[in-house]
């Protein structure tokens, strides 16, 4: 499925690792490295260097623990852009069927209601307490709805779903 | 955009984590401009900004399409958009540095919008609302309005990622040593405190994926900003809000780390400054009790 | 007079004679018009050969000749040679490659060999008809040098040059001489002590009797070309004359003002009255006019006072800045370079935290005569650290800065690190580098030299340093890749290592000069490889940082070359100026009516001058002979001498005779693609035996008209080619001749299209002279793509585009 835009996809990364000249200035920015030495957004990208087509990429959530707080990207001395580059990873991953399943959900959610987090009725009541304008629900949703299914994503949601059941 | 002879005017987005889980924020940003003379105008019809690591890793072209849907309705306003949360600034401004530089993309996303009867054509600007503070009503308008000055408060101010960064398209403040929010929370008549780890994200990003790594990150901002014995902490996102708050309370049930850092959201403070009444049950929304540094202010 | 031309084919042994059939061929040269005489013989560039051409000359009156054999790159100059000498002017000669372009490529094929040789032997019999006598042009040389910084560099190329006679004008802007070096503490990987290596140095220049120093002056501007050039220097003035300042230093006592001191790195102070160093040449002080308060009006006077009561009187507040004119053969540029500010990278926090420094403030805090007398100390306690940090690549190596390696900042780090161990062994030092750039005499060594005395090495960029509020100590974050992990390291003092950038005003002085800058904003060489040391202006030479951040033996190497680069010209009186320069008909130049100025434009030299409504101006000594300017002079008022438009349309003209649809023509740069071309033959790379070389001196001299008009003749395909060049730059040997190529080939492009030519018939190339292989290829590629056209589609594109190529042509003509 989708192996056209899989290699692009590799294709970019790959220009871009073999563009790094290891420096480290990525992973000494990175929050998550600090904490967890299993992040290491330097090798997780090196990898790439080395990927073959067609893509396995195994590399398991790893690169969803990117924050995506951009001080890579602001300090990398050859302009690498790597918290950019891993939104590209993320997407060859989900690609692959590599997804948490934490995040698939908080899409659906963002599907269902047009909101990531819902309207409970403890935010109501809150709400309420504040003197807060009431919340219309599901506003937007429709329209919401048409644009994931014109942008592809809905299909890409679906063969996610198919392959889960199915593998 | 904005119109400048009848005061400050904005399409108002106050995004889903300030509507659903803190209205507090919103309560509190609505009062405060209100007391400064900015008119907040609510937008129909909007949804999620959308949230990137859930929408433009999965599909680029859906992000865009989404977030400029949500630009398209303050358009149709005429009004620039204003939001309280880091994470849909980022959202906007990317998308719109986009649409505004790049034509092919532009016309690839109208295309999309087409189907919804929609269009943007990039003529507004986003803003945050410490942004519209610092920029539009300035510091002098905010210190003639002051009545409670912050005094003998210490503040260690977290500026959270996506206000400063790519700077390149945010282009608000120096990525590296910003000073804007610092100067807004001396305004108030506080005391902004250097920390070591000022820069560091808070990791709220990481609790759907693997909260471990949230907390860990969590402990060391906390650390590094209680080496510097401030009265609070102030953040101008409700992401930064929930973990260094509600985890911060979390860290301390759990994991026996008494921090006990209050922390407020930028406006929060701003009301307590104008003598801004928000209420008995607002502060009570804080995970970390607030009220002694509240009654501190009030008292003054 | 009537045109007798003799053609001459060699055999070249069977290099050329197993292959074509050379007493054919001369057969065949024999019917040419104007051909007199046509030989064949063995080896045509042997005594008997020449002989036997110089003979013919006189027997047969010849004043023209062609000789078919190797490339001209080969044996050009011997038969030029020969010609003179039988009494032709040396430019009545003209060649045909038969060998590196036929019989080495096309062996395979001999009959289409034979063919080809036919064709290139017409096209050189055609030129030869329109050669004119050249005479080398002659200017005189003023046997005198400029030299302008006196570092390093600049002190070594004076006193080389002024050793060998010639009288040396060296100009400084500081007060002193001795430049970066004369501040350093020691020197690697020796670390032999640096002002004590230098100092005699400055003092041989004060004293030397051909060296006329100019300290505290500038270079106003510069006119002239190569022998003649004329400088106007700038003489500040000092308020102290050098003459009777004995630096008994009472007047620095007396001052009241106290200013920071640049020549510590600002970590120090000094007076108003001052001395830059204890060293300096001059051994005399100045005034700073920006903090003095005497100067005007005068209100203070008190050093003046005490200088008198001394008996010096050698203050004089009257003292007027001087222009000062000389006359010099040749320019010596050795200008130095800066240090990058490393405060524009904020997550180290220079200029926010205190105790993160430069590695040009440590090497001051070092050096004995230093603002702290060589104790290294913390700016915000004045303790001595006991954890030190360096930092390396500061601003180099870096896309947001510069993206160059400043090349001697591992080095220099590595020495400071060992003095700072030598001193004080208790200290721990780290040193965070990216990689470690050891790679000359003794470096290596040095290296693992530190490594033994127990300094840390930790591969990774810090990602930041933030600073403890209370202690000021601070704390690098980074990656250590040898462990693959983040670390953070608690030290008490950062050194960066911030890059080496090009001096301030390089422009303003590159445009006195006429040279260019490149892309990292050093001087820029005439040739990487082969003119490392000449800048684009002949007579003017580069060496040292001011060509690109160097150490010092290379600094002092490169000094010595250009000095030896002058003096080739110094040692001479007068100085030949090859003839093939542009020549600019003045009745043809649309200047003066249009203010037209485009050829200057074009020129890489600044060789033309174009000033209102008069015609534009070429000064033949500063013209390279590229033809850049000929080709896109839109009214054809410029001629370049040897390749002029007549001489190569009949070239042109000759190969497409017959068969036009059938041959690719190939316009060739002389330096690259020419040579790439020969290289294919050399290497014994067959390639279709339908392609023809036109050679011109550079792509740049490729005129629009040349391809329009082979199209209208019928040519299958045309190629042309240059020197390479990619978005990193430009091998053209005439700087940005392929530069100025590229922009008129596109719209020649425009103009195909407009006439119907398929795109594939044209082709723009950039092959340099080692690619043999790639002209091979190319050559390859269009003989296919000529062949999938098809012959009939050829004949007809061109059949339809005639006219509107001719209207084309027509109009440029009238």
């Amino acid at each position: 499925m989708e192996q056209g835009e899989k290699l692009r996809k590799l294709k970019e990364i790959k220009r871009k690792a073999l563009i790094c000249f290891q420096c480290g200035v990525c992973v000494g920015s990175c929050p998550v490295a600090f904490v967890n030495e299993k992040y290491n957004p330097r090798r997780i990208l090196r990898n790439f260097l080395f990927n073959q087509s067609p893509p396995q990429l195994n590399l398991s959530n790893l690169p969803w623990l990117c924050l995506h707080c951009y001080a890579c990207l602001e300090r990398c001395p050859q302009n690498i852009g790597l918290s950019e580059v891993m939104f590209k990873i993320q997407h060859l991953q989900f690609l692959n069927g590599e997804i948490p399943s934490s995040f698939l959900n908080a899409v659906k959610q963002i599907i269902k209601t047009g909101r990531v987090s819902p309207v409970t009725p403890i935010t109501e009541r809150r709400r309420e307490q504040l003197n807060l304008p009431k919340i219309e629900t599901e506003t937007g949703v429709e329209e919401l709805k048409k644009i994931i299914k014109e942008t592809g994503l809905k299909k890409l949601l679906f063969s996610q779903e198919e392959e889960k059941r199915s593998g | 955009m904005a119109e400048r002879e009848t005061g400050h005017k904005y399409a108002f987005f106050p995004g889903c984590l300030v509507t659903t889980r803190l209205p507090y924020i919103e309560a509190a940003v609505r009062k405060s401009m209100r007391r400064l003379g900015a008119e907040l105008v609510d937008m129909p019809e909007t949804t999620c900004c959308p949230e990137p690591t859930l929408t433009k890793a999965l599909n680029q072209k859906t992000w865009l399409a989404i977030a400029a849907r949500n630009l398209s309705i303050a358009e149709e306003i005429g009004l620039d958009i204003l939001t309280p949360c880091n994470g849909c600034y980022g959202t906007f401004k990317t998308v719109n540095y986009i649409i505004k530089t790049n034509e092919k993309e532009r016309v690839k996303i109208n295309d999309t919008l087409k189907k919804v009867n929609r269009e943007y054509k990039g003529k507004i600007q986003v803003k945050h609302v410490v942004e519209a503070l610092y920029k539009d009503i300035g510091k002098e308008r905010i210190k003639k309005e002051i009545q409670k000055p912050l005094k003998n408060i210490k503040i260690a101010v977290h500026y959270g990622c996506h206000l400063l960064r790519p700077s390149e398209i945010i282009q608000l403040d120096d990525p590296e040593q910003p000073t804007f929010l610092d100067e807004l929370v001396e305004v108030l008549g506080a005391k902004s405190v250097d920390y070591e780890r000022k820069m560091m994200c808070c990791g709220g990003e990481d609790l759907k994926i693997h909260p471990q790594t949230a907390y860990s990150i969590l402990k060391e901002k906390l650390s590094s900003i209680k080496e510097a014995d401030p009265d609070c902490i102030v953040v101008t996102c409700p992401l930064c809000m929930i973990q260094l708050d509600e985890n911060q309370a979390l860290l301390q049930r759990r994991h026996r780390q008494n921090f006990n850092i209050p922390v407020f959201y930028y406006s929060e403070l701003l009301c307590l400054a104008l003598n801004i009444n928000l209420g008995d049950q607002h502060f009570k929304l804080h995970r970390i009790k607030a009220d002694e540094v509240v009654k501190k202010i009030v008292k003054s | 007079m009537e045109t007798r031309i003799g053609v001459y084919i060699c055999h070249c042994g069977t290099n050329i004679g197993g292959v074509l059939d050379c007493e054919a061929l001369a057969k065949f040269a024999s019917k040419l018009p104007n051909v007199v005489v046509a030989k064949d013989y063995k080896y045509m560039c042997a005594d008997p050969g020449q002989e036997m051409i110089k003979k013919d000359i006189k027997e047969f009156k010849l004043n023209r000749v062609v000789v078919a054999s190797c490339s001209p790159r080969m044996h050009e100059p011997t038969f030029r040679k020969c010609v003179e000498e039988a009494g032709l002017n040396s430019f009545f000669f003209e060649m045909a490659n038969i060998r590196e372009q036929v019989s080495w490529c096309h062996y395979d094929s001999p009959k289409q060999a034979f063919d080809k040789a036919k064709d290139l032997i017409k096209a050189a019999v055609a030129k030869a008809r329109l050669l004119t006598p050249l005479t080398p042009l002659k200017v005189p040389v003023e046997k005198r040098v400029l030299v302008i910084g006196g570092g390093v560099a600049g002190i070594h190329a004076a006193l080389d040059l002024a050793d060998m006679g010639f009288k040396v004008y060296l100009v400084e802007k500081e007060p002193t001489i001795g430049g970066w070096m004369a501040l350093l503490d020691k020197t690697f990987p020796t670390l032999d002590c640096s002002i004590c290596i230098l100092g005699p140095k400055m003092v041989d220049v004060a004293k030397h009797s051909n060296i006329e120093l100019f300290t505290y002056s500038e270079v106003l501007d510069i006119e002239g070309f190569v022998g003649n050039f004329k400088v106007r220097i700038l003489k500040k003035p000092r308020y102290v004359e050098v003459d009777k300042c004995n630096a008994c230093s009472e007047c620095v006592n007396v001052c009241p003002v106290e200013v920071p001191n640049k020549f510590d790195g600002n970590l120090g102070w000094r007076k108003a009255i001052y001395i830059p160093f204890p060293q300096a040449v001059p051994p005399a002080y100045l005034i700073d006019e920006d903090a003095c308060l005497g100067i005007t009006p005068l209100a203070c006077g008190k050093c003046q006072e005490v200088c008198r009561e001394k008996g010096g009187d050698a203050i004089n507040f009257d003292m007027h800045p001087e222009v000062l004119e000389v006359s010099v053969g040749a320019i010596i540029v050795a200008t130095g370079y800066e240090l990058y500010d490393p405060s524009k990278i904020k997550e180290y926090g220079y200029g926010v935290y205190q105790n993160v420094i430069t590695c040009f403030e440590l090497e001051r805090l070092i050096n004995s005569s230093g603002p702290t007398y060589g104790k290294v100390i913390r700016p915000s306690d004045g303790k001595e650290p006991k954890k030190v940090a360096f930092i390396q690549c500061v601003g180099s190596r870096d896309e947001k800065a510069n993206v160059y390696c400043s090349g001697f900042c591992c080095m220099y780090t590595i020495k400071n690190a060992i003095l700072l161990k030598e001193k004080h062994p208790e200290t721990e030092i780290y040193i965070f580098y990216i990689d470690i750039r050891a790679n000359f005499k003794g470096y290596e060594e040095f290296y693992r030299r530190a490594r033994e005395e127990g300094i840390i090495f930790i591969r990774g960029k810090p990602a930041e340093i933030s600073e403890n509020p209370l202690t000021k100590n601070l704390t690098i974050y980074c990656e250590d890749l040898g462990l693959g992990k983040v670390i953070s390291l608690e030290v008490d003092l950062v050194i960066l290592s911030t890059a080496a950038i090009p001096r301030h005003g390089k422009d303003e002085l590159a445009r006195k000069l006429n040279i260019v800058t490149g892309s990292d904003g050093f001087y820029l060489e005439a040739h990487p490889k082969l003119k490392p040391i000449d800048a684009a202006t002949d007579g003017v030479f580069l060496c040292g940082s001011a060509q690109g951040p160097k150490d010092i033996p290379y600094s002092v190497s490169q000094a010595s070359a250009a000095a030896a680069r002058a003096a080739r010209i110094l040692s001479k009186d007068y100085w030949e100026i090859e003839p093939i320069v542009a020549y600019i008909d003045e009745s043809k130049c649309r200047n003066p009516k249009t203010k037209c100025g485009i050829c200057a434009t074009k020129c890489p030299y600044g060789a033309i001058t174009v000033e209102p409504n008069k015609p534009a101006r070429v000064e033949p000594a500063k013209c390279h002979g590229c033809g850049t300017c000929a080709a896109d002079c839109p009214g054809d008022a410029i001629t370049q001498m040897h390749f002029t438009d007549a001489q190569i349309l009949s070239q042109i003209h000759a190969i497409l005779e017959e068969n036009p649809e059938e041959k690719i023509l190939c316009f060739l740069c002389n330096w690259c693609s020419y040579a790439g071309a020969d290289l294919a033959g050399t290497s014994r790379l067959t390639y279709p035996p339908n392609a023809r070389a036109v050679r011109v001196m550079c792509s740049g001299r490729v005129d629009k008209d040349f391809v329009l008009e082979a199209f209208r003749l019928g040519a299958g395909m045309v190629l042309v080619s240059g020197c390479r060049l990619t978005e990193f730059g430009s091998d053209c040997h005439y700087i940005t001749g392929n530069v100025n190529a590229k922009k008129r080939m596109k719209i020649v492009e425009k103009i195909l299209e407009k006439a119907g030519i398929s795109k594939e018939r044209f082709r723009l190339e950039w092959i340099s002279a080692s690619e043999g292989d790639k002209y091979a290829k190319i050559i390859k590629e269009m003989a296919e793509k000529m062949k999938k056209l098809g012959k009939e589609k050829i004949i007809e594109e061109n059949r339809k585009a005639e006219p509107f190529l001719e209207k084309i042509l027509k109009k440029k003509i009238t």
